[in-house]
């Protein structure tokens, strides 16, 4: 007994500081392990905060500065130092945080894009990605919000629909879409229904008239294959039966073809993407369309959705709905980053998505390439917060799940 | 090896299973073409090219890292490597990404086995069995097991795509997600065979692991369910933390507890590599069987990669005449998890190949390298591309077969490892298991999770309770609980009605209620030594 104690002793003394030990060295080693770091860091503020309560007094940035400091600092027209631009990056590393886990479409921009940002901004930094997944993005765009620190090493993307989120008073928003840092955004997206060919469904009218329910396929709520059925629904009158919680639009489309559900609505630039075959073959017919930039050069005789909306809230509601697309997968930095940094950030971001060698990569990641620079972001995301709160409580109640 | 014959009764999944079998030979043979063959061979030459065998070389080496380092996950290193095929052909890129993710089902069963810490999240079965092998002195054995057993399931599994071709289509396209939730089902009624003994405890242990699956935003209306108000707990508990914490921190208090290395006692010959060799032909259907297992549950879309080693470690539990070695060292506990691992990574591409409806995380990241290769997964790679598919094939078997071959050079190290003091081996275990639960989703909070599992786990160890149906329960809860939700939003009830779902329903009433007459019938026959082990039942 006496020898198993002092055995017991001896090994416990070994294993309580490897466990205090491991953790804190997997703490400091794993943002390491991204390829490609050169210098770390010099800040001392931890790298990933912990999204738990008792991190929040840690966040020193927290109170930003007031929205209307925020202009100035994107005018590219105000000559920056670049001396002392070039002097700060160099040698330094920036961190792209990503809100989804590797290998999503979110992913796919930031890792293309950290690979050609890097030389488009005086100093050549080197660009990592870091995924910090969780919430629908939620998570890092509190994140960004809230703990990052401002000195224009960090920022990140995150769905644009979070800006609803804001709008809807959704809980668990932590930050405000009008102070953040907007270094850019990637494309327009557009949103489009399609319906199997042999429901008998050519047009949106035919859904209007028809008399048994359209069975669409959904992700789950916050997402367009969601949302914009529910908002439809609400705003339209449409027969919609939304059948949620698959996996991914890859699943939904194999419950097209099984016959569980009758078609789905996600983005036309996906449709075309993974669903080409179904065009080609004429087995599904494009219903109606949606986006804050009017009709798709590839679907001009496709209506858009606000055409139907039965009155003028209606019509204002699917138009908020849709305005974040106009900035689809956004690049933040936190607010108060230092304006000359923000413009060279800015500027780095439009000049690698013009770089032959990024677009040449996006091709190949089927990525699309429709940027718009950040004061352009800044300016969506103040039209879909400015949104009267009529409009804004009409999206709130059609985007309520049932 | 007659005893062992002698000895099995023939139970349902082995008829299931030689049913399946026939129907599939005749669906094959019907519709098998001249084209299937020629393009099977142009697929072998093409991987031993020089530039795709390179790749593929690159491939099994890094994959070889990813999978001994436990929990860091072939998704993660598929993610960050998929930028590097911008630049290469199809089926180098293929080459490289696949034989990546085959290496690391093999070697991740090698951690499990060693250290009692699952080197992937598809490798943590084989720590059930496979590490009481390794602390009695046989891990060799075991590693000899794992690898034969690895190397069967992968060609099977790859040869499962070749044979699925001719009906992958109706085949997956009858499947939809009233069906998915009765196989989820089914899955979850395997609770009671992997519980050691201790039927009451173990299905307690599973209806925990269905609680935890509970946890998270609720997918249809978004109520927040067990979130305490975190942010990190709206996706659900990682798989990750949970399996790392559960099954490796009571290994290293016990470790730390005893004071001496990882295999108690040194055993001769029999703990040799060569013993598992022999195993893995000693019981010999019992691995084609889990291979097949592994291959069907890969090939349907919405299982996942984690839940075909814990069928198969099931199945291998179900249908051995004496249950109460598993969970204390059974060679067919190792084989039947090391093989299913292995093979379903032939039966997930199908319906990734096929439709480009990615059966699991990883296999959507492969869907990402099709996209960037200019090729659209459809019907067109079953006709115009069949040479790349078949070269999928040889890629999964060629690597398989180079890794287990490496590996049989310095496995007998390997085993040595056992030998060190504990001491020794708890500090960069416990960083590694760290690591490890990081790297998932960066978040610190995970490191809390894998302790308080770990606490879980040692408690559950120290009371007697089965772990593998509360990770079951985990795996599958969720899975069960989206299903569910999906037949009856579009179906309502009527979803209980349509054919297969009535055909699995009778299955899981069987799955249940026979091993409950079967001891009544044991005990009437033999009234000995095995009423004690079925008294406990309830």
């Amino acid at each position: 007994m006496n020898v198993r104690l002092r055995a017991l002793g001896r090994n416990l003394c070994l294993l309580f500081p490897g466990l205090v030990a491991g953790a804190f060295a997997a703490a400091a080693c794993a943002p390491a392990a991204q390829p490609g770091p050169t210098t770390p860091p010099a800040r001392p503020a931890p790298t990933v905060a912990s999204a738990g309560p008792e991190a929040k007094p840690a966040a020193t940035a927290a109170p930003a500065k007031p929205a209307a400091t925020q202009p100035p600092a994107a005018r590219p027209a105000e000559k920056p130092d670049l001396k002392a631009i070039e002097e700060f990056y160099q040698g330094k590393t920036i961190r792209i945080i990503v809100g989804y886990s590797a290998g999503g479409g979110f992913d796919t921009y930031a890792r293309t894009l950290a690979r050609h940002l890097g030389s488009h901004l005086p100093g050549n930094p080197t660009a990592v990605v870091e995924n910090v997944p969780g919430a629908g993005s939620l998570k890092a765009a509190n994140q960004l919000f809230k703990l990052t620190k401002p000195d224009g090493l960090t920022f990140g993307t995150f769905n644009e629909f979070q800006l609803l989120s804001q709008l809807t008073g959704q809980q668990g928003v932590e930050f405000d879409a009008r102070q953040f840092s907007w270094v850019g955004s990637s494309y327009t997206s557009h949103v489009a229904c399609v319906a199997r060919k042999d429901t008998g469904l050519a047009t949106f009218q035919d859904l209007l008239k028809a008399s048994q329910p359209f069975v669409v396929g959904g992700t789950a709520p916050g997402s367009e294959t969601d949302d914009f059925p529910r908002v439809l629904r609400a705003t339209t009158g449409a027969k919609l039966k939304l059948v949620s919680g698959y996996e991914g639009t890859s699943k939904i489309r194999l419950a097209v073809e099984s016959r569980e559900v009758d078609g789905a609505c996600w983005s036309w630039q996906s449709i075309k993407s993974t669903a080409q075959q179904w065009l080609d073959e004429k087995y599904v017919n494009v219903l109606v369309q949606q986006s804050r930039e009017g009709r798709h050069p590839d679907l001009k005789e496709i209506p858009v959705a606000e055409e139907f909306a039965r009155d003028d809230a209606g019509r204002q509601a699917l138009r908020a709905w849709a305005a974040p697309q106009a900035m689809s997968k956004p690049f933040a930095a936190p607010p108060g980053v230092p304006a000359e940094r923000l413009a060279a950030l800015q500027q780095a971001f439009m000049a690698t998505f013009k770089d032959p060698a990024f677009l040449d990569d996006a091709r190949k990641a089927n990525l699309d390439v429709e940027p718009k620079a950040g004061p352009q972001v800044l300016e969506v995301a103040r039209e879909v917060l400015s949104a009267p709160p009529g409009v804004a409580r009409k999206l709130a109640e059609a985007l309520k799940a049932e | 090896m007659q005893k062992v014959f002698a000895r099995r009764r023939p139970s349902m999944s082995t008829l299931m299973f030689i049913g399946f079998g026939i129907a599939a030979a005749i669906a094959w043979v019907n519709s098998a073409d001249a084209n299937l063959i020629e393009s099977f061979g142009k697929g072998f030459l093409a991987i031993f090219e020089p530039r795709p065998f390179l790749l593929m070389m690159v491939g099994i080496i890094i994959g070889f890292m990813v999978g001994i380092l436990p929990g860091l996950g072939g998704a993660v290193t598929m993610a960050i490597m998929l930028p590097f095929t911008f630049d290469m052909k199809p089926v180098e890129a293929f080459a490289f990404l696949l034989g990546m993710l085959s290496v690391t089902a093999t070697t991740g069963d090698i951690t499990s086995v060693l250290f009692g810490v699952p080197g992937e999240v598809i490798s943590a079965a084989l720590v059930v069995d496979g590490h009481p092998m390794a602390k009695k002195g046989q891990a060799g054995r075991a590693l000899g097991a794992v690898l034969m057993s690895s190397l069967v399931g992968a060609v099977i599994g790859a040869f499962a795509i070749v044979l699925a071709i001719p009906f992958v289509r109706p085949l997956v396209l009858s499947f939809g997600s009233p069906e998915f939730f009765m196989l989820s089902i089914l899955g979850i009624t395997f609770v009671a065979s992997i519980s050691s003994g201790n039927v009451l405890k173990g299905i307690i242990a599973g209806g925990l692991g269905l609680m935890l699956a509970m946890i998270g935003m609720d997918p249809q209306s978004g109520i927040q369910r067990y979130t305490f108000g975190m942010l990190h707990f709206w996706d659900g508990i990682g798989l990750v933390p949970v399996a790392v914490g559960l099954f490796a921190f009571p290994e290293m208090f016990d470790l730390a507890v005893k004071g001496t290395s990882i295999a108690g006692e040194r055993v001769g010959k029999i703990g040799g590599v060569m013993e598992g060799v022999k195993d893995t032909f000693r019981y010999w259907w019992l691995t084609v069987r889990c291979s097949l297992l592994g291959a069907f549950t890969g090939m349907i879309p919405g299982l996942g990669g984690s839940v075909a080693q814990w069928i198969a470690y099931a199945h291998a539990a179900q249908s051995s005449p004496d249950k109460e070695r598993f969970g204390k060292g059974a060679i067919e506990g190792v084989l039947g998890p090391g093989a299913a691992n292995n093979s379903k990574e032939g039966g997930n591409l199908i319906p990734t190949v096929a439709f480009g409806v990615p059966t699991s995380i990883t296999m959507a990241i492969l869907l990402g390298a099709f996209l960037i290769q200019g090729l659209v997964p459809g019907p067109s790679m079953l006709t115009k591309n069949l040479p790349l598919t078949m070269s999928f094939v040889w890629v999964i078997v060629v690597s398989n077969v180079i890794t287990v071959a490496l590996c049989f050079i310095f496995i007998n190290q390997l085993a040595k490892i056992t030998y060190i003091r504990g001491g020794l081996l708890i500090p960069p275990i416990i960083l590694l298991v760290y690591v490890g639960s990081f790297a998932e989703k960066n978040a610190l909070l995970d490191l809390i999770t894998t302790l308080f599992f770990g606490l879980v786990g040692l408690a559950m160890v120290y009371l007697d309770w089965p772990r593998p149906p509360l990770v079951l329960g985990l795996v599958l809860g969720s899975l069960a609980e989206n299903y569910l939700f999906l037949s009856y939003a579009r179906y309502s009830l009527d979803f209980l009605t349509r054919p297969i779902v009535v055909i699995l329903i009778l299955i899981c009433l069987t799955a249940v209620f026979f091993p409950l007459v079967e001891s009544q019938i044991r005990r009437r026959l033999a009234p000995t030594a095995e009423v004690e082990v079925f008294a406990s039942e309830p």
